[in-house]
């Protein structure tokens, strides 16, 4: 496995199952998500701050966030 | 799936010296055997094979994640497994020839080996104490299963979470591409919101602790006995 940047550690936005109803987009705390030709993009990264509202809300489940578990004490993103 | 010619068999010969039931061979009887693997290449998403399938053989992961997933009848997805390099999967199908027991499917870009059924099969009427340690590899299987039907009917979800999240972490090749809390929920058997609320309780009881898209286990002492180990 080679390292993962920190793209990997972003909500996952299924570009085919979105149907652009805009729920994700209306209910982010930080403006992260934009609709973009009628369906949900994730414009602004930086402001995520990972609060799962998105996955949450979302009606079809198109938004996914990967998690990594680990120790406290012996964590690293890197694999 | 993309199938190429061996680029070189020496890092597939590290692997199945580690394979329990193939260690007992002379290094000179797992080169033969390493011989005759295939080699392959899955973009991610793709599947490797399906339940029911023909099996190919006993496959090995040179890179990437891979999922090995039951279908429930309304077409959900239940997790058994989520491998990583250097681990095997679809033992049993290769030494019994039998059909695949369940899904397999790349997570990522994934190259992995594949051993034929056949090949094993003359392995195994040859090698006696290949023969030996794959009964007790097959026997440690079925001791694990126990457990897991135990775990199902005798552990609430949150001890069954608290038990997945500490096999996690102590095996970081599982930890990959990163795990959503869908999937966890599909490999607990029960749904995201209830492991949502999981995750909550073990939050405040202070054994996690989210930290972005981390969940650091702080208290181990404390998940350990919320998991009844
Ligand atoms: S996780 Fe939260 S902050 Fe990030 S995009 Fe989704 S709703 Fe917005
Ligand atoms: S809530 Fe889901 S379907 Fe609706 S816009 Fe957002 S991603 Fe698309």
């Amino acid at each position: 496995m080679g390292c993962m940047d920190n793209s990997n550690w972003l909500p996952r936005i299924d570009q085919i199952a979105c149907t652009g109803c805009g729920e994700c987009v209306a209910l982010c705390p930080t403006d992260a998500l934009e609709q973009v030709s009628d369906k949900a993009q994730l414009t602004r990264p930086d402001a995520c701050t990972y609060c799962t509202v998105c996955e949450d809300v979302c009606p079809v489940s198109a938004i996914a966030l990967p998690f990594l578990i680990c120790f406290a004490d012996d964590c690293t993103d890197e694999r | 799936m993309t199938r190429t010619v061996l680029p070189d068999p020496d890092p597939l010969l590290e692997h199945l010296s580690k394979i329990p039931y193939l260690a007992p061979l002379t290094a000179e009887n797992q080169a033969a055997i390493a011989r005759q693997a295939l080699y392959y290449t899955f973009e991610p998403d793709e599947l490797i094979f399906l339940e029911g399938d023909l099996s190919r053989g006993l496959w090995i992961i040179e890179s990437g994640n891979v999922k090995i997933t039951k279908s429930s009848p309304e077409g959900d997805e239940f997790i058994l497994h989520l491998l990583g390099p250097g681990q095997s999967f679809n033992d049993v199908a290769a030494l019994d020839d039998g059909p695949t027991p369940a899904n397999a499917i790349a997570m990522s870009l994934v190259t992995a080996w594949t051993v034929p059924s056949a090949v094993l099969l003359d392995a195994l009427e040859r090698y006696p104490a290949m023969a030996r340690a794959a009964v007790r590899m097959l026997a440690g299987r079925v001791r694990m299963l126990n457990q897991q039907i135990e775990d199902l009917t005798l552990y609430p979800v949150i001890a069954r979470l608290a038990r997945f999240l500490l096999s996690q972490a102590e095996d970081p090749v599982l930890g990959g591409p990163g795990i959503t809390r869908a999937a966890i929920a599909a490999h607990l058997a029960t749904t995201p919101e209830t492991v949502s609320r999981m995750l909550a309780k073990l939050q405040e009881s202070g054994a996690v602790r989210f930290d972005r898209h981390r969940i650091l286990i702080v208290d181990h002492d404390l998940l350990r006995s919320i998991a009844v180990l």
